[in-house]
């Protein structure tokens, strides 16, 4: 059965938990201990790219009766399978770095991030422009700081939606995300201590065309939020320690 | 010095399956056990509990259920008595009152030492049961002191919690039924529901257990499972055992009162705070629910179509799981608020007394379907063992028969192993 399949707000609607709220900015962190192992401990073919199968004669030749969504699932089964017998290996590290520019402005910057043992490098420096726009009197000099939000939790879902797809043989043809966040700015601006400043909760739509049923489909979108680390970051609370060197 | 062949630790209903398979085959053993006969079921129970099997499921080998009401639902001392007619039935060779301090292995065998001295043994089974210890998690230490906590282990009845709001942290069978008894004490009960599974009770006329029976799911083997890890730590679903067979899934609870939160997220000074996941928890749930009644409609129609008694009623499904708009994501302790707090977050086997390297990173029993890498050593009775059905008691039946077989050859290319290095 194919067909343009919408998976609606019923299974995508998500309420963001109020703990930073309530918590404010004291955090204890419990920082987990930095991986002693020696670089190149584990073996970087946990995550190695297969032969190239994404190529339609590639895909022709291969694949023709598999779906191919260009997720590598082997390569991740088999990293799942390796990381519980090295549950060392699993424990990674991601960064960021950030620098003001001018009022609201910033430059935020990721390259560089621990796993495997070992740190590691993106291809490229990612670099992100943050700021705020003109209705906050501000220069509008990219996304504000709550749209990286929505942007990291959409990348995380819709990255989980393929790979959960591939896992299942589910050949998907296009996947479309849209987020709302809810907020009530007179946090924010102190206006109103009872109103928290973070969202007061967060919708996902999804607009799925692949070759699978309704409930198929839901599925896929149901247990990508169970494995997404975003959307877990999202809905329960975390240690956050922020210091001054 | 006693010896046997065999020692089983634990009289409960795997460890006289085992002994029943173990006498059939005219292996010497013995049964062990710390209390009386199912120890664990007169000891570490609530008071309402009764199976979630209906009676005509109970049955051990060469003894079934023979009373006049196979639809009903055996209470704990029920349970006592079916387990203790067993022991008699079969006459099992059981020490009561005997406590396993410590299993080892030694050259041909195991040593197991008790408080009323040493026993020997080639073969051991362990057979003490899968819910000896309640789980609990790592921050209910971080509970203000004028919360009432307790674990579904040590629970009884409503009159062990003081008055006041109530907090039930689980959602599969002992959290729902525990959530709904304690609403009726008069209790404003909320709910904590992490991942569960959903199950009605009857389906098409026909209890669920009969369809899971004769579809075959219940007999599904661990070579039929992708993933056994989780399929072995599955909570167990959503069922109660009453004469009106009533549904007690989350909608039930809700009509009830209970108010549903999601998974718990943690403790902070005199808050708990709850997972924003409530409602994908419950769509996962619907799902997998309808992928099972898909399955349980499709045999109906193919395979098990000849099975059928002839008043099975339309297929049909259930109304989606009501999950709040926007529900709590954090409620206050102590004071005003959450006075009582039951874990019925799970359970696990308590294996600390066996002296043996068999286990796991996370401190679990490794075994190949119950047969334990060291030589000579079986477990029996955990979740999922062999097959879907282990963790019921007419689960054990199957069970301790192919692990009987397993053990007996292995007794016997022993002791051949023994004439050789004589001769």
């Amino acid at each position: 059965m194919s067909g343009l399949m919408t998976t609606n707000s019923d299974s995508g609607s998500f309420i963001f938990v109020t703990t930073l709220g309530v918590l404010n900015s004291s955090y204890a962190y419990a920082k987990a201990p930095l991986q002693t192992a020696s670089a190149g401990a584990y073996d970087r073919a946990f995550f190695a790219p297969r032969p190239a199968i994404h190529g339609p004669q590639t895909r022709k030749e291969k694949m023709s009766d598999k779906a191919d969504n260009g997720v590598n699932v082997e390569a991740l089964l088999n990293a799942r399978e390796a990381v519980s017998e090295a549950p060392e290996a699993a424990q990674f590290r991601w960064r960021a770095a950030c620098e003001w520019k001018n009022g609201t402005h910033s430059q935020s910057t990721v390259e560089g991030y621990f796993g495997l043992g070992a740190e590691q490098r993106h291809k490229r420096t990612f670099a992100f422009d943050a700021d705020h726009p003109e209705t906050f009197a501000a220069e509008d000099n990219g996304a504000t700081p709550v749209e990286y939000v929505l942007v990291g939790l959409a990348s995380c879902l819709t990255a989980g939606v393929a790979s959960v797809a591939q896992n299942r043989d589910i050949q998907l043809r296009s996947v479309q995300a849209t987020l709302e966040g809810d907020m009530d700015i007179q946090g924010i601006l102190g206006a109103d201590a009872d109103v928290r400043n973070g969202f007061s909760g967060i919708r996902v739509t999804y607009n799925i065309d692949a070759d699978a049923s309704r409930d198929d489909i839901e599925a896929l979108v149901a247990q990508s939020q169970k494995r997404s680390a975003v959307y877990d970051i999202i809905t329960n609370p975390t240690n956050v320690t922020v210091d001054v060197k | 010095m006693p010896v046997a062949d065999v020692v089983i630790v634990g009289a409960g209903h795997s460890g006289l399956a085992m002994s029943q398979c173990l006498a059939q085959a005219g292996v010497e053993h013995v049964v062990l056990e710390r209390g009386e006969i199912a120890n664990s079921w007169r000891t570490e129970r609530w008071d309402s509990l009764k199976l979630l099997t209906p009676n005509w499921q109970n049955r051990l080998p060469d003894y079934a259920y023979s009373g006049d009401d196979p639809d009903g639902f055996a209470s704990v001392p029920q349970v006592v008595d079916f387990i203790s007619g067993y022991a008699a039935h079969i006459g099992a060779p059981v020490l009561t009152g005997t406590t396993v301090e410590r299993v080892s292995a030694g050259e041909g065998g195991f040593a197991l030492d008790t408080d009323r001295g040493t026993w020997f043994a080639g073969a051991c089974v362990l057979a003490s049961g899968a819910c000896n210890v309640a789980n609990v998690p790592k921050c209910a230490v971080d509970l203000p002191s004028d919360v009432r906590a307790i674990t579904a282990r040590d629970y009884r009845r409503p009159d062990d919690l003081d008055a006041g709001d109530t907090l039930v942290v689980g959602a599969s069978a002992t959290g729902v039924q525990l959530a709904e008894e304690i609403h009726r004490s008069g209790r404003t009960v909320t709910l904590s529901v992490g991942e569960h599974v959903r199950l009605p009770r009857v389906y098409r006329g026909k209890d669920i257990q009969w369809w899971m029976t004769h579809a075959g799911i219940l007999d599904e083997g661990i070579a039929d499972i992708d993933d056994l890890v989780r399929a072995r730590n599955i909570p167990s679903p959503q069922l109660v055992g009453t004469r009106e067979r009533h549904n007690l899934d989350l909608n039930a609870l809700s009509d009830q009162g209970v108010r549903l939160v999601g998974r718990l997220g943690g403790i902070h000074r005199d808050r708990v705070l709850f997972s924003g996941s409530l409602a994908n928890i419950c769509k996962l749930a619907d799902l997998k629910m309808n992928r099972l009644l898909n399955t349980l409609d499709e045999w109906a129609t193919g395979d098990g179509a000849g099975n059928l008694p002839g008043e099975v009623e339309e297929a049909h499904r259930f109304d989606a799981t009501r999950v709040p708009a926007t529900p709590e994501l954090s409620l206050r302790l102590g004071g005003e608020g959450i006075r009582n707090v039951v874990w019925a977050t799970g359970y696990s086997p308590d294996l600390s007394w066996l002296d043996i390297p068999a286990f796991d990173r996370k401190g679990k029993l490794r075994h190949d379907g119950g047969v334990v890498a060291v030589p000579g050593l079986y477990v029996l009775g955990l979740s999922f063992l062999r097959r879907r059905k282990s963790s019921f008691i007419h689960g054990a039946e199957d069970d301790a028969r192919d692990l009987a077989t397993h053990l007996v050859a292995n007794l016997n290319d022993r002791a051949g192993a023994r004439v050789r290095k004589t001769a």
